[in-house]
């Protein structure tokens, strides 16, 4: 079973991305926080990450930097959630290799879409 | 007794057709002890040019020689403009109204033949007078090009659109303008008449008359003082204009006085005026689209949820229980309500800075008023201990009852947000000092405020939530609502804070006099 780890300072939108991911059949664990976030990726191993780029204490930015630096971590493919429009920071991020955006408020659709391609791709 | 002269070289122009008392001179002069370098003529023409040719110190002329008589001799003299000693030797039968009349042509001593020994002393004392003379001259000349460069300076500076002034105390009278510039003149629209003699403060507005005076006595007196000073001149037909002025003490007419350079800078203050109104401008321009970047930002958290929890609702694919149906409503439920929050927030504090927040303000006891959001702070305080402190006979408030009630509870949410949970929040209500106001405020025992951030509670998108905790909550406008609020009853509120130790927030409203009541 395919294990998302979403890590999203927001509890409703924790919430209403768990109920239906969970629904579709995905192991998901929630954290609110980037520290959180960092400790789950290396004990929980998700096969996907859903990340909130304005969280408490260390951003998306700075998760998914210490991400793509370590080796036990860099494999693991982001989808970015966004509340801001589609910046420069946004192509740096895509340049840097991160696989795909969400952009709030997002289609439901969108993220069951993406979710599931995403993992098809990785096997 | 008159000094004998030791050796002096002199050159003397002698008019005489007599060789005999030529020599007699000659010798007179000598035994006086002058070394004389002597030109006998006889003629007109030779006097013209002995005249333009040589320098001399002394004509001594016989009365009346053939050829060219001491009257036209001096004639020559004076339309020619030549100041020299000139003595009258002459026969001992001149008559005394013959001497007058020499005296009168502008001869300056005359000696009798026989009475010879005068020629000596009558010469040094005719050096004498001639040096004097041509010092006064002198002086007169160097006096006038004093004044002629003096007014070249004046009239420079005018054309360099620099007014000057010469200021200086006169007998019972202070400060009196003695000399103005045609550049000054220009500016207060007035003519030279009008302005010399008159007293400097007829000229300024009366506000700056103390700053004018206080930098003019330290000038005169040589006292510590600023380098210029700015004040506004009355000009004629009640206009005025902005100046700078310079000052430095001089001597004017032989007396203590103050120059001033002045300068006019209405261009400079209006040129600066305008480039504050165009940055006010700018300012507003750029909170405006940050407004709209903040709101827009913040309203997509709550959009999100309830856009996400309206399609799970509308899923085919899955079946949801009942109780997972209200779970998802519910959600929906409270954040459509922080989506309102929101929006009204941003319609709230746009109408503050359009200066049209509607207010309907009616005659309310401060109980009356808390009451009416008692239930919703014991709400907000319910992981708090809440205590409610109203002083006795509080005078009545004439307030829109709402909108106080919503700084009270945009307050009490901040205290509860930055205090630890089981901590007390304070309200209290009671008369300012002076009892013009009643003041509410709300304390917590937070983490407190620093001074730096103390400025900044209030402005509008500060969130200090950002700082405490790096995550935004919120619009950032709630206390700018709070001030815009207060401000249109006008009112005030404040911060008093120390780190460690908790917050008080502070507003006061103006109490309603039972006079105005009864209006």
């Amino acid at each position: 079973m395919n294990k998302v780890l979403v890590i999203e300072d927001e509890l409703s939108i924790q919430k209403v991305i768990k109920t239906n991911l969970s629904a579709n059949g995905y192991t998901v664990i929630c954290v609110s926080s980037g520290e959180e976030g960092m400790e789950s990726l290396l004990s929980d191993k998700p096969d996907l990450v859903l990340l909130d780029l304005l969280m408490p204490g260390i951003s998306g930015w700075e998760v998914f930097s210490k991400m793509k630096e370590d080796a036990r971590l860099s494999h693991i493919p982001v989808i970015v959630i966004t509340a801001s429009g589609w910046g420069d920071g946004l192509k740096k991020l895509r340049d840097m290799g991160v696989q795909d955006f969400l952009s709030k408020p997002f289609e439901l659709n969108e993220l069951l879409q993406k979710v599931e391609k995403i993992l098809k791709e990785q096997k | 007794m008159t000094r004998k002269a030791a050796d002096l070289p002199i050159k003397v122009l002698l008019i005489e057709d007599s060789l005999d008392d030529a020599e007699l001179i000659v010798h007179e002069l000598s035994r006086g002890g002058y070394v004389p370098a002597v030109e006998r003529i006889e003629t007109r023409e030779e006097m013209k040019q002995m005249l333009g040719s040589r320098q001399w110190d002394v004509i001594i002329s016989d009365y009346k020689p053939l050829h060219l008589s001491a009257m036209e001799a001096l004639r020559f003299l004076q339309k020619n403009n030549l100041d020299l000693p000139f003595i009258i030797l002459s026969s001992s039968d001149i008559g005394e109204d013959m001497i007058v009349e020499v005296l009168k042509a502008g001869a300056h001593d005359y000696v009798l033949k026989n009475r010879i020994w005068r020629l000596v002393p009558a010469v040094t004392r005719e050096l004498k007078d001639a040096a004097h003379r041509k010092e006064a001259k002198n002086a007169e000349a160097a006096l006038n090009e004093e004044h002629a460069h003096h007014r070249i300076l004046m009239e420079t500076a005018a054309k360099a659109g620099i007014g000057i002034a010469i200021i200086r105390d006169i007998k019972e009278q202070e400060m009196v303008v003695v000399y103005i510039n045609s550049r000054l003149l220009e500016m207060l629209g007035y003519k030279e008449k009008h302005v010399v003699g008159k007293l400097v403060l007829d000229f300024i507005v009366p506000e700056h008359h103390a700053i004018f005076h206080d930098y003019y006595r330290a000038k005169l007196n040589g006292q510590a003082s600023r380098d210029n000073i700015e004040v506004t001149l009355k000009c004629k037909d009640d206009t005025f204009r902005p100046v700078a002025v310079v000052a430095s003490r001089t001597i004017y007419q032989g007396g203590n006085a103050i120059v001033t350079y002045v300068n006019d800078i209405s261009e400079l203050l209006e040129a600066g005026r305008r480039e504050r109104e165009l940055k006010a401008l700018q300012e507003i321009d750029s909170l405006r689209s940050q407004l709209i970047a903040n709101v827009s930002h913040e309203l997509r958290t709550p959009l999100t949820s309830i856009k996400g929890f309206v399609s799970t609702l509308l899923r085919k694919d899955i079946e949801w229980s009942e109780e997972e149906k209200t779970d998802f409503l519910q959600t929906i439920a409270l954040e459509t309500e922080r989506l309102t929050a929101l929006i009204n927030d941003t319609l709230d504090i746009s109408r503050i800075e359009a200066g049209t927040l509607s207010m309907k303000r009616g005659y309310y006891t401060v109980n009356t008023i808390i009451d009416s959001v008692r239930n919703i702070l014991f709400d907000l305080t319910s992981g708090h201990l809440m205590e409610i402190k109203i002083a006795k006979d509080l005078p009545l408030l004439f307030v829109d009852k709402s909108r106080i009630g919503q700084v009270l509870i945009n307050l009490t949410e901040n205290a509860v947000k930055y205090s630890p949970r089981g901590t007390t929040v304070t309200l209290n209500a009671q008369m300012s000092e002076e009892g013009r106001y009643i003041v509410i405020s709300i304390n917590d025992q937070g983490t407190g405020i620093s001074p730096e951030l103390q400025e900044k509670v209030f402005d509008r998108f500060f969130q200090a939530d950002m700082i405490v905790s790096g995550k935004k909550s919120g619009t950032g406008l709630g206390l700018s609502i709070c001030r815009g609020i207060i401000e249109a009853h006008g009112g005030s509120i404040w911060v008093k804070s120390k780190l460690g130790t908790g917050s008080t927030f502070n507003f006061s409203i103006p109490v309603t006099l039972m006079e105005e009541l009864y209006e």
